[in-house]
């Protein structure tokens, strides 16, 4: 059982809604309680709804804390988010009020970590679907207003101790600018390469992310 | 008797057309959640037109529903 009494974890999936049925294993297997977050895929303008919907999401995230927190209130609380889980669970924990409270460490899993670059610039086929979601070329000029939502924004005052970023080298998502955005990150955060793909769930992949909250809980404990 | 018989093959064709647009959806779809009809990829773009990834599906990308859901689910 190790160091996770008390530890709780909320789990943030990607908006395909993917189950993390290994971290929910894993979770099992450690006496933690695990939480899944189940939100709705985005829904309005893909540009001026974006943070709306971020906040609403966020807000679930929130309650979901909140009421771990109720029920135990020396709960020790640790976010996993997954591809736009990831993003969304980062702007939570940048938020200005006490909803940053909410989590003791945090991993992100696949995520893009600058959405709008990728958006604006990517190969990839969501890439291209997202500007062809758009109604043409004035709105595809605007993707960059969303650069306040992506994940390098949001954790830019992050404590970096308490975040690991976990990025597969085989996920295709990630091409030349993810890459060169995440070297600049891991000079800053904890950050693994790990020859895994976009859902980021092999065996390895998995336990290297107990084993951070694991250490963050036991350093929690001593402090 | 001939009313009744082009009444239940009509029941019977509204079922099967059903199943199949339901079916037709979820092999386009990387996700679908059974009653939404909701069809995205993992950070929320539409999916792509069968054959042309690069494409948005219109006739799925529209029937998103609302965003309001606050279901969280417990794994203990």
């Amino acid at each position: 059982m190790g160091g996770f009494e008390s530890i709780h974890v909320v789990l943030v999936p990607g908006a395909d809604a993917l189950a993390f049925e290994a971290d929910i294993a894993a979770a099992a297997e450690r006496g933690v309680l695990a939480h899944v977050v189940e939100y709705d895929p985005p829904k309005g303008h893909p540009i001026d709804d974006c943070e709306a919907y971020y906040q609403a999401v966020s807000m679930q995230i929130h309650a979901v804390a909140a009421d771990i927190r109720a029920q135990a209130p020396d709960a020790r609380v640790f976010g996993f988010g997954r591809n736009l889980g990831g993003s969304i669970l980062a702007y939570h924990a940048a938020r200005p009020d006490e909803f940053r409270e909410d989590f003791q460490g945090l991993v992100m899993i696949g995520v893009i970590p600058e959405l709008s670059t990728f958006r604006i610039h990517g190969d990839h086929s969501s890439a291209q679907r997202f500007r062809d979601s758009l109604s043409g070329p004035t709105e595809i000029a605007r993707i960059g207003d969303i650069a306040p939502l992506d994940m390098t924004a949001s954790l830019a005052t992050h404590p970096v101790d308490r975040c690991l970023i976990q990025i597969g080298e085989q996920d295709d998502y990630m091409d030349d600018r993810a890459v060169a955005i995440f070297r600049k990150l891991e000079s800053r955060f904890p950050s693994e390469w790990l020859d895994d793909v976009h859902a980021m769930a092999a065996p390895d992949t998995v336990a290297r992310r107990w084993a951070f909250i694991e250490a963050l809980a036991e350093g929690g404990r001593q402090s | 008797m001939m009313e009744k018989r082009s009444i239940i093959w009509f029941i019977v064709a509204g079922l099967l057309g059903g199943v199949l647009l339901n079916g037709a959806a979820f092999a386009a779809g990387k996700h679908t959640d059974g009653d939404s009809g909701v069809h995205t990829d993992e950070h929320g773009t539409p999916l792509g037109v069968p054959g042309d990834p690069h494409k948005v599906d219109r006739t799925i990308a529209t029937s998103s529903r609302s965003i309001t859901s606050t279901a969280s689910r417990h794994c203990p």
